[in-house]
């Protein structure tokens, strides 16, 4: 057998084989999720919230918003905020040195004033500024802290010191949440006896196009722009399959940066938000997981599945690239910085399962796929493609995404039922059908993009982030 | 493996209907998303419809002042009920289903009546025979449907089958047990706390918060039978205990709950100190100081929270010693008291010879200054 054949037959059974796990995989993934979906179905309705909406006795939480270059909608989504039911709230905005004029908006607004206030450095941070309090009692919960730029890690380390709760609350300044939200996050930490619960995270749903008043989703409709329809069905994969399916085998490694619950003793016992990558979420919930496991306590991270947080995705193909590019950089960022847990048993479910998932079917995916291509080129170049063949696994392979896809609409069509109106769903399976071509591609070349990044070792943050009103923003989820 | 067994035997045939085959089960999972949401759409359509049926007969029937009549009355009265009957031409799912909407509705409205409005629902519900519908499900082998029946009844005030739902109390479903304890205190009140005398499982915050929420809006009774409950093996109990402790005011408690202050759990220590908030003499300061210097982080923060409250002068000297601890937590939580105590320029002349906290003391107090003004 000569080279060249040897090689073609490596690389296209490796390739083959490679895709067959990938694709169990996900069959294991929709099974598992399916049965999680069930035993939520079942509960669902069970705990009674209105009871203990109003009630004194709940734990305290502190609710984190870092804030950079917000002014346009600033004022309107901290009030948002105080919409929320729950008593025992502190509100801590963190203006992370904005270059525009969202603190004299956010003084007007709720009539602050600056106070003396010690700021215990639990975690290293960019100097503060000052800490705002508001001299109208109705705003006794806000807290405005002002400090030198240093990134959204470095505002929530700020956060994390000043906080004088049990429990924080991470949130994107500019997301929705529903008024039950924090009940729903803080009842794992205090119904589950046999572990410490560490962190909750909350699904995300995509608010292009639901109509918006008082800080509250009034109406949920299919994103109009097809890009944010394609990230909705994305999104519909990513939590109530994925993440579902992980959350049950208590190996999830991310909580959305946009809508996460910690308890403040641990995150802050590992030293809080690392600022030297930009996947700061899962970065965190993977420390916080490995410092459990290495002092072997009882554990767990939990996920709520009902929809508690609505965000507004990327709706041009500049601001999504930029955003792929980021998560894929923090992906490769994290997994490197914790490799000892690759295959380690000591890590048990998250060095034998979870890690090696990500490593190969989130960070070697888009590597994978992106060499395919190029050989594939290569190989039709040289005519050495069987094009029947071809067509048909291509094929299979579009029907297989088309099915998860659609599967996932289906799951949500029996279980939360956000999308009512006859068109939605057609209006959902339209995109799936398109999401291979217009969408796939983009991301994976994003991905790549990414990761050059990283190999190449360019500094990068989060870049320069324009918001104008309830659009344009970007929060780091992992789909 | 199939796939690597069609490549190796060239079976492209084989592959061409396997692939065909795919292509019929993404269209059939297509059209199955696509229908099955036209379908759970007309069912919730079909749902709300009868929903508001309910819903408007509930609000005849309770504003008209109808509950008194007798079953075979408001049946006659009323179309509206006949779906609930045995033996109407509805099939038994349908029935059910009509059951459960009235149900639903009934305890949805319960939320917003008070007084004589709710007896009348109470009534209705007994009269039209619901309360066997719910005690069905209480008896069923699913745990869902069991959580149902328990709540329907507590919530419909149905003491007839107390002794049902109390069995469910160390079910080994969480949720059957959880809605039990629920349903025991929503139908007995302070009354019903006797069952953590017989509680095996813990008992979770969340649970103990639903619980408390609940008695705090019932009769001030003070609970009885803390003696069994202190000595539960049990922690979970011994907590909850020593909560209601605290919020009934249970002086006559004092000595018992400083017992617990050299229980070996922290979680003990500190509920037993929150208790002494409410429940304190004149030995409760000297004893936390007593104790202070050899309990950990949490428990010295949870000891200075309570000082703050009833403190009267006694523990000034010590927390002047105390101030020095490196903790700035603990610091702040003594100047807190301090400040209540004393000026802060008093605090500042007893720390002139530590110039190294004396700035971040001036800090503190600052701040704590601001604070009072603001809010106090």
């Amino acid at each position: 057998m000569c080279w060249e054949v040897w090689f073609f037959c490596f690389f296209a059974y490796g390739i083959l084989i490679y895709s067959i796990i990938i694709l169990n995989t996900y069959i294991l993934i929709g099974v598992y999720s399916v049965f999680e979906n069930i035993q939520h179905m079942r509960k669902h309705g069970f705990t009674d919230y209105s009871i203990v909406a109003s009630s004194t006795v709940v734990p305290d939480i502190s609710i984190l918003a870092p804030a950079y270059n917000e002014s346009a909608t600033i004022v309107e989504n901290v009030r948002s905020l105080f919409s929320i039911y729950y008593n025992n709230l502190e509100i801590i905005v963190v203006n992370d040195g904005s270059k525009d004029d969202s603190l004299q908006k956010l003084i007007d607004a709720y009539s602050l004033v600056k106070v003396p206030y010690l700021v215990i450095e639990k975690i290293a941070t960019e100097p503060v500024r000052g800490v705002y309090k508001s001299t109208n009692i109705a705003y006794k919960k806000l807290v405005v802290v002002d400090k030198v730029n240093g990134g959204k890690a470095d505002a929530l380390n700020v956060g994390l010191n000043i906080a004088s709760k049990k429990y924080v609350t991470c949130i994107d300044v500019d997301c929705i949440l529903e008024q039950d939200a924090l009940l729903r996050m803080v009842k794992p930490f205090m119904s589950t006896a046999d572990k410490r619960v560490i962190a909750t995270g909350g699904v995300i749903r995509v608010a292009n196009s639901c109509e918006v008043e008082g800080g509250k989703i009034t109406k949920v409709h299919v994103p109009k722009n097809m890009l944010a329809r394609i990230q909705t069905v994305e999104y519909n994969r990513a939590f109530l399959l994925g993440r579902m399916a992980w959350s049950k085998l208590n190996g999830l490694l991310i909580i959305s940066g946009a809508f996460g619950m910690f308890d403040r003793e641990i995150a802050l016992t590992v030293g809080g938000y690392d600022t030297k990558t930009v996947g700061e979420d899962m970065e965190l919930v993977v420390r916080m997981r490995l410092y459990m496991e290495d002092n072997k306590l009882p554990y767990a991270v939990r996920y709520i599945s009902d929809p508690l947080c609505w965000t507004e995705v990327p709706s041009s193909y500049r601001i999504l690239w930029r955003q792929r590019d980021r998560w894929t950089r923090g992906t490769v960022e994290t997994l490197r910085k914790h490799k000892k847990m690759f295959f380690n048993r000591k890590y048990g479910i998250l060095g034998l399962l979870s890690y090696p998932y990500w490593f190969f079917f989130e960070f070697l995916a888009p590597i994978i796929e992106f060499t395919g291509w190029v050989f594939f080129f290569v190989y039709a170049m040289m005519g050495m493609i069987d094009w029947y063949f071809f067509f048909l696994l291509l094929i299979f392979i579009v029907c297989f995404g088309y099915l998860f896809s659609a599967f996932s609409i289906l799951i949500e069509t029996f279980t939360f039922r956000q999308y009512k109106e006859k068109r939605d769903i057609p209006k959902l399976l339209t995109a799936v059908l398109l999401e291979p071509f217009i969408f796939h591609l983009y991301i994976v070349g994003a991905a790549i993009r990414g990761i050059l990044r990283v190999m190449l070792k360019e500094t990068a943050g989060w870049g320069e982030m324009t918001r104008g009103g309830f659009s344009k923003k970007e929060s780091r989820k992992c789909v | 493996m199939l796939l690597l067994f069609i490549i190796e035997n060239n079976l492209q045939t084989e592959l061409i209907i396997f692939t065909l085959l795919f292509i019929c089960t993404v269209c059939a999972i297509f059209f199955i998303s696509y229908f099955s949401s036209l379908l759970i759409q007309r069912r919730e359509n079909e749902i709300q419809k009868i929903r508001d049926e309910k819903e408007s007969l509930l609000v005849r029937l309770l504003f008209e002042g109808n509950s008194n009549e007798s079953n075979d009355e408001i049946l006659a009265d009323y179309d509206e009920f006949r779906p609930l009957e045995k033996g109407n031409r509805l099939g038994k799912k349908k029935r059910m289903l009509h059951r459960q909407i009235m149900v639903d509705e009934m305890l949805e409205m319960k939320k917003n009546l008070s007084g004589a409005g709710v007896e009348d629902l109470y009534k209705l519900y007994n009269k039209l025979s619901l309360h066997e519908y719910s005690y069905q499900k209480l008896t069923s082998k699913k745990y869902q449907l069991m959580v149902m029946g328990i709540r329907e009844l507590s919530e419909m005030n149905f003491k007839i089958y107390y002794r049902s739902i109390y069995r469910c109390i160390n079910h080994p479903q969480e949720d059957v047990r959880i809605e039990a304890q629920v349903a025991i205190i929503r139908l007995f009140g302070v009354k019903g706390l006797r069952f953590l005398s017989i509680v095996t499982y813990t008992i979770s915050e969340w649970q103990q918060m639903t619980l408390l929420h609940l008695l705090s809006h019932m009769k001030k009774d003070k609970p009885r039978g803390f003696e069994n409950w202190f000595n539960s093996k049990n922690d979970s109990v011994i907590i909850f205990s020593l909560r209601l402790a605290e919020m009934y005011n249970c002086f006559e408690l004092s000595d018992r709950i400083r017992y617990f202050l050299y229980h070996p759990s922290d979680a003990l220590k500190i509920q037993s100190i929150f208790c002494m908030r409410n429940n304190y003499d004149e030995n409760t300061e000297l004893l936390l100081l007593a104790y202070y210097p050899i309990v950990n982080k949490p428990v010295k923060l949870a000891m200075l929270d309570v000082l703050k409250s009833i403190s009267t002068g006694l523990s000034i000297p010590f927390l002047y010693k105390q101030l020095i601890d490196t903790e700035l937590e603990i610091r702040f939580g003594i100047l807190r008291i301090l400040y209540r105590l004393c000026e802060g320029t008093e605090i500042i002349d007893a720390i002139e010879n530590e110039p190294e906290i004396k700035d971040s003391i001036i800090l503190m107090i600052d701040q704590i200054k601001i604070e009072e003004q603001i809010y106090n």
